[in-house]
């Protein structure tokens, strides 16, 4: 289980997130939603251990982060390395021997070529594959549906529950609210770096009026009247 | 951990082959470029420390690429992280140290390796909330980031010449000149995306005569107060300060022109070599300006 306590997290004088309080449990598939800049992908950095932040994340395994899958929404890439290499880095990275890679290569990638050659979704599902192999117990994945194509989008919620099913615990973030309430056990809303509202799978819909109702208060008149 | 350095040594490998060159041939070409710096800094050695902090540092401050620390961290754990961090460091700088001993340069020596630990523990990852400002004009992309990163050295740059004028030293504004121009060329390493060459409504030649133009301007601003320093109370070295004036245009103008004969690629090892033969043999340019030139509107006919 991971528990986030008080936590804060400040950029000079902006504050991004403010005091946020969530239990994440083993087993268990947790969405995170929100307008962009919202304070997800900060949120995400200071589980991942790559933030500083005030307040407290504790977690039944020490340390957290050898423990941890993240998937950044826009993933780094060496210069010149093949998608084998870079799956190798990862999973060594973790004291683990990687197996036979072109049996797992679950999305059909040309695993032997430069991975500045793929394109965006290739790219998505290289890094998605990464965190898979190295056995992680906890996954974060910042946008992980972005890019990804119809089929691919399918075996990746096919994953989740899977990841579900073993007792993993999963936290994602998506634009489409459809592919949250597809996967997830439970959607939080994250609005100027406050958890603002939560919902149950059997609440999604109320969830999703609250948010539509929230961006129909954009003006999209003062763009159109150009 | 060791299969990554394996991995550096295989991307090593592949930047020299990927330009057509033997490996070999490749590893040769260095080691007379590490020569031609040893050779440099025993005939001028006032200028070693300069030439060596600036190389190492530059090497060094690459080495910090906020995206690619933040990989490392979320791959490696805390301790794997600082080890491999601290040894890209210090092989970065090991062959520096031997010609700083040599030079007997004990203070740089000890300020390398500082910087190379400390380079290995703080993170350069800035969000900034508030812009800013910067002299330049917002289309000159590169002086606005180079600025925008770079200010406060720059500040600093500035204030070390003042210093410098008024305890009678006007050898150190000189060699600030040379490494303020040095620092300003380095934004050129900044890849704009294709998109962004794309969207621009003119056609290859006018976008690079442009981009010349450009570039001219924006590095005069920068070296202006360092050169006004020089004209006023440096009567002496102005004309060298000119001179330095001038050169750093035209290797601008070089930096630009190989820049998009590389484009969308960044510049490479071969162009790197060319660029310090280039320097070393100044009238090369005869040659190089037309090569590139047409090397880079042919390079952005697809895109313009």
């Amino acid at each position: 289980m991971i528990t986030i306590r008080n936590l804060y997290k400040s950029y000079g004088k902006h504050q991004v997130l403010k005091d946020l309080q969530m239990d994440f449990h083993a087993g268990k598939v947790y969405g995170i939603v929100g307008a962009n800049g919202a304070g997800k992908t900060t949120l995400f950095r200071c589980l991942a251990g790559l933030e500083k932040y005030d307040g407290h994340i504790s977690a039944d395994l020490h340390p957290l982060k050898e423990y941890v899958g993240y998937l950044p929404s826009e993933i780094y890439f060496l210069p010149k390395i093949t998608g084998k290499e870079y799956l190798t880095l990862l999973i060594e990275a973790r004291n683990k021997k990687p197996q036979n890679l072109n049996d797992q290569n679950i999305f059909d990638l040309p695993l032997d070529r430069y991975v500045s050659s793929y394109s965006t979704g290739m790219k998505k599902k290289l890094g998605i594959l990464g965190v898979l192999l190295q056995g992680n117990s906890l996954y974060i994945l910042d946008e992980p549906y972005n890019g990804l194509d119809f089929q691919s989008s399918l075996i990746l919620t096919d994953i989740i529950h899977r990841l579900r099913s073993k007792g993993k615990t999963v936290i994602l973030s998506s634009h489409i609210f459809g592919s949250l309430a597809e996967t997830c056990d439970s959607i939080t809303l994250l609005s100027n770096g406050k958890f603002s509202a939560a919902a149950n799978r059997e609440n999604f819909s109320e969830l999703k009026r609250q948010i539509t109702e929230e961006l129909l208060h954009k003006n999209l008149g003062d763009i159109f009247s150009l | 951990m060791k299969y990554y350095f394996q991995l550096q040594y295989q991307v090593f490998r592949r930047q020299i082959e990927d330009i057509g060159l033997p490996f070999l041939v490749g590893l040769l070409l260095f080691g007379l470029l590490y020569i031609l710096l040893f050779a440099i800094t025993i005939r001028a050695p006032q200028y070693t420390p300069w030439l060596l902090g600036y190389v190492s540092i530059s090497l060094l401050y690459k080495l910090t690429n906020p995206n690619r620390v933040d990989f490392l961290k979320n791959i490696f754990t805390r301790q794997k992280f600082l080890i491999t961090r601290c040894g890209e460091n210090i092989a970065c700088i090991s062959p520096f140290i031997p010609i700083a001993i040599y030079g007997r340069e004990w203070l740089l020596t000890i300020l390398l390796i500082t910087l190379s630990l400390i380079f290995t523990v703080i993170s350069v990852r800035r969000v900034e909330i508030r812009s800013t400002p910067t002299p330049f004009r917002s289309s000159a992309f590169e002086f606005v980031i180079f600025f925008r990163r770079l200010w406060l050295l720059l500040l600093i740059g500035y204030a070390l010449a003042c210093i410098s004028i008024y305890y009678g030293n006007i050898n150190l504004p000189f060699v600030l000149l040379g490494i303020v121009m040095l620092m300003a060329l380095g934004a050129y390493d900044i890849i704009e995306d294709e998109y962004i060459v794309w969207n621009n409504a003119r056609s290859a030649s006018g976008f690079i005569k442009n981009k010349i133009h450009m570039g001219c301007v924006q590095l005069s601003i920068i070296v202006m107060p360092l050169v006004l320093l020089l004209l006023l109370f440096g009567t002496s070295m102005f004309f060298w300060a000119i001179l330095s004036w001038i050169s750093g245009l035209l290797l601008l103008i070089l930096v630009v022109l190989m820049k998009y004969a590389a484009y969308p690629r960044p510049v490479g090892i071969t162009e790197a070599i060319a660029c310090v033969i280039i320097v070393m043999m100044p009238l090369l340019v005869v040659v190089a300006y037309p090569y590139y030139y047409k090397k880079a509107v042919q390079n952005l006919e697809k895109y313009l």
